[in-house]
């Protein structure tokens, strides 16, 4: 049972592994120190989050550090969060979870502006060097779970992520797209298909003055509840009139679908972080998307989207207090 | 806040109010109270119709129609009322004790799906003659008491999705007729009794979904290593007491759904041989810890390894 334990510890720690080594190497000067420049910061948070389908008060750490050799450099972040739930993927709980992400990217320019902390999907608070004005262009993967302890133990999926990111001076352009499938070592997801399953977000970030940061985009999540693979896949629901394959879901949860395509936007100063997101859930989108999905590639049977429900409204509204801390060797 | 949220419900509309799979599956389902001249799908079934309603002489772009059940209808006069015949894109004649199908299905020019389930006296040899004249490309023929196919079936060349659940498809030759439909990609064959597949199924190799579960299959034909395109495999309420060996050996297979078996244990030969596998499902066999941890170690970059348990 110990060895249980520390297997599961060390499962939990392995992520964190590879930024904290890279944040003590971007706090170190090297005897190569006029070549290699190194720029990093921490960040402390708290956070209350209101929305129709999520509502929360949470408490997080990130980091976040850069290292560039000349013109190549790497990045890398994480986050950290325990949260008290109160609405979370549409379902009212008194639930706690415990977040983490983990990122990493590598690219040609120097990025010492920081922003590549915005590309955290845990983390709406960004850690800037405003002072930073080099660019940076570069791919990366990485991958986030968050741990419910109670009702939603079940929804615990870890999710690989994609990122690409473009930098020049004062501002960011990102990409990223997350999944629960496995894909070899590189893109690391539980291979669950269920749950907030597939997300896409495109975002800009941009610094304002030295206190003033803003952020601005367009996202799209889906949610299915988990299938139930004893029950043969024969549910009429988005069938296509019986012609696809649509499993039926398990049950508490078995009506709790979403597709979010919604805008977004960060106000960020020296003291607080106000993020907001609105939108649409639209269940025919999520059907359309997961049904192409599905029907090809994702070789698995379909899910029984509502198509006949109307589209609904999505909002989000997030305010942070934060203090952050930054340094170089530049 | 109501400007952006109309707009974001411009976009989502733009994107999705040209696309057919919206307009023939989304949208709302009327029914004989409810029709309108704007419907697009239409669902009238087992409400004893003896004829159409006149109103739906007045329907301009009818997408799908269920007919279901109206035993008492005079198909042929019916499916001759129906306006703009080149419209319709879904049919579902189940449960009418067809006999034959009317010549008046070749008015719709543009059928892409039919559906005949519980029609057990259907001669299907002229069936399929008035259907290879038609765009059909999935074929619902559930529940018809087949023990085999005519081999007119192959001249549905449009055909690429075929449902023959709750049959007893036991004829070899059946499989061969199959084999010569080169676009068909899914076959179901659950709940058809089987106790072995035949060999022939192995001619099947332009498939990519196969679905054999709900019968008494203990294993699988060799041959089906030839079967060279199937990517997904449903072999789920068999009799399987291991995971066959000839997945090994299939060389486009990725995904075996094989829960609720009586499945024990694993062919070492996953050990060392190589193979395309990448998902499995195995929820619900009776596999020890020791065999699972097995599977988990040898199976680690599955993209989906599940093993869960009924509560």
């Amino acid at each position: 049972m110990v060895g249980l334990n520390l297997i599961k510890i060390n499962i939990v720690l392995k992520p964190f592994l590879f930024s904290f080594i890279f944040l003590l190497i971007t706090s170190i000067k090297t005897s190569y120190g006029q070549k290699i420049n190194t720029n990093g910061g921490v960040l402390l948070k708290a956070d209350i989050t209101l929305g129709n389908q999520n509502q929360w008060i949470k408490i997080g750490l990130g980091g976040f550090g850069t290292l560039s050799l000349g013109d190549f450099s790497i990045e890398s972040g994480f986050s950290l969060a325990a949260t008290q739930l109160l609405k979370r993927h549409h379902i009212n709980t008194k639930d706690r979870s415990f977040t983490y992400d983990v990122f990493g990217l590598i690219g040609g320019g120097q990025n010492n502006n920081l922003l590549g902390s915005s590309v955290s999907n845990q983390n709406h608070s960004i850690i800037v060097n405003p002072y930073g004005k080099n660019n940076f262009k570069g791919v990366g993967i990485g991958f986030e779970k968050e741990l419910f302890n109670n009702d939603l133990k079940s929804y615990s999926i870890r999710r690989g992520k994609v990122i690409m990111r473009y930098s020049s001076s004062n501002y960011s352009i990102h990409m990223i797209f997350l999944n629960d499938f496995r894909f070899g070592a590189l893109f690391n997801g539980e291979g669950t298909d269920y749950g907030e399953t597939g997300t896409f977000i495109i975002g800009y970030t941009k610094v304002i003055n030295t206190k003033e940061v803003y952020q601005a985009g367009v996202g799209l999540s889906l949610f299915t509840p988990q299938a139930n693979y004893s029950l043969a896949p024969r549910n009429p629901v988005n069938s296509d009139d019986g012609r696809k394959n649509v499993w039926f879901v398990r049950d508490p949860y078995s009506r709790h679908f979403y597709s979010n395509i919604y805008l977004f936007g960060t106000y960020q100063n020296d003291i607080y972080t106000f993020h907001s997101k609105l939108g649409m859930n639209s269940e025919k989108l999520g059907a359309y998307i997961q049904n192409k999905l599905h029907d090809g590639f994702g070789l698995n049977p379909r899910f029984p989207w509502n198509i006949e429900a109307k589209d609904k409204l999505y909002y989000e509204i997030e305010t942070a207090l934060f203090y952050q801390t930054t340094g170089n060797n530049d | 806040m109501t400007k952006l949220r109309l707009l974001l419900a411009c976009v989502v509309f733009l994107l999705m109010s040209n696309c057919a799979t919206y307009n023939t599956f989304y949208g709302e389902t009327d029914t004989i109270s409810s029709f309108s001249s704007k419907s697009k799908r239409l669902n009238l079934k087992n409400t004893h119709l003896t004829v159409l309603p006149e109103a739906i002489t007045n329907i301009k772009s009818l997408r799908m129609l269920d007919l279901s059940g109206n035993t008492l209808l005079n198909l042929d006069e019916a499916l001759l009322k129906l306006p703009n015949p080149e419209s319709l894109e879904v049919l579902r004649l189940d449960s009418l004790e067809l006999t034959k199908l009317p010549k008046s299905l070749s008015r719709f020019t543009n059928l892409k799906q039919l559906s005949l389930i519980h029609n057990p006296n259907l001669e299907l040899e002229s069936a399929f003659k008035i259907l290879e004249e038609l765009p059909i490309t999935f074929l619902n023929l559930k529940h018809n008491r087949l023990t085999s196919l005519p081999k007119t079936i192959s001249t549905i060349k449009t055909l690429r999705e075929l449902n023959l659940s709750f049959n007893h498809l036991t004829n070899e030759n059946s499989y061969n007729y199959l084999s010569q439909l080169p676009l068909l990609y899914s076959l179901w064959l659950d709940h058809n009794k089987l106790e072995k597949l035949p060999k022939s199924i192995a001619t099947l190799n332009q498939i990519r979904f196969l679905y054999v579960g709900h019968n008494q299959l203990k294993a699988l034909p060799r041959e089906m290593n030839k079967m060279k395109k199937l990517w997904v495999l449903h072999t789920e309420y068999n009799d399987f007491e291991t995971l066959p060996l000839v997945f090994i050996k299939m060389p486009s297979l990725l995904m075996v759904h094989a829960n609720n078996n009586k499945i024990k244990s694993f062919p070492k030969a996953y050990e060392s041989k190589k193979f395309t596998l990448k998902g499995l499902i195995l929820d619900n066999n009776p596999i020890n810890s020791a065999e699972r941890k097995w599977a988990k170690k040898h199976f680690s970059n599955f993209f989906i390894l599940s093993f869960k348990q009924k509560q």
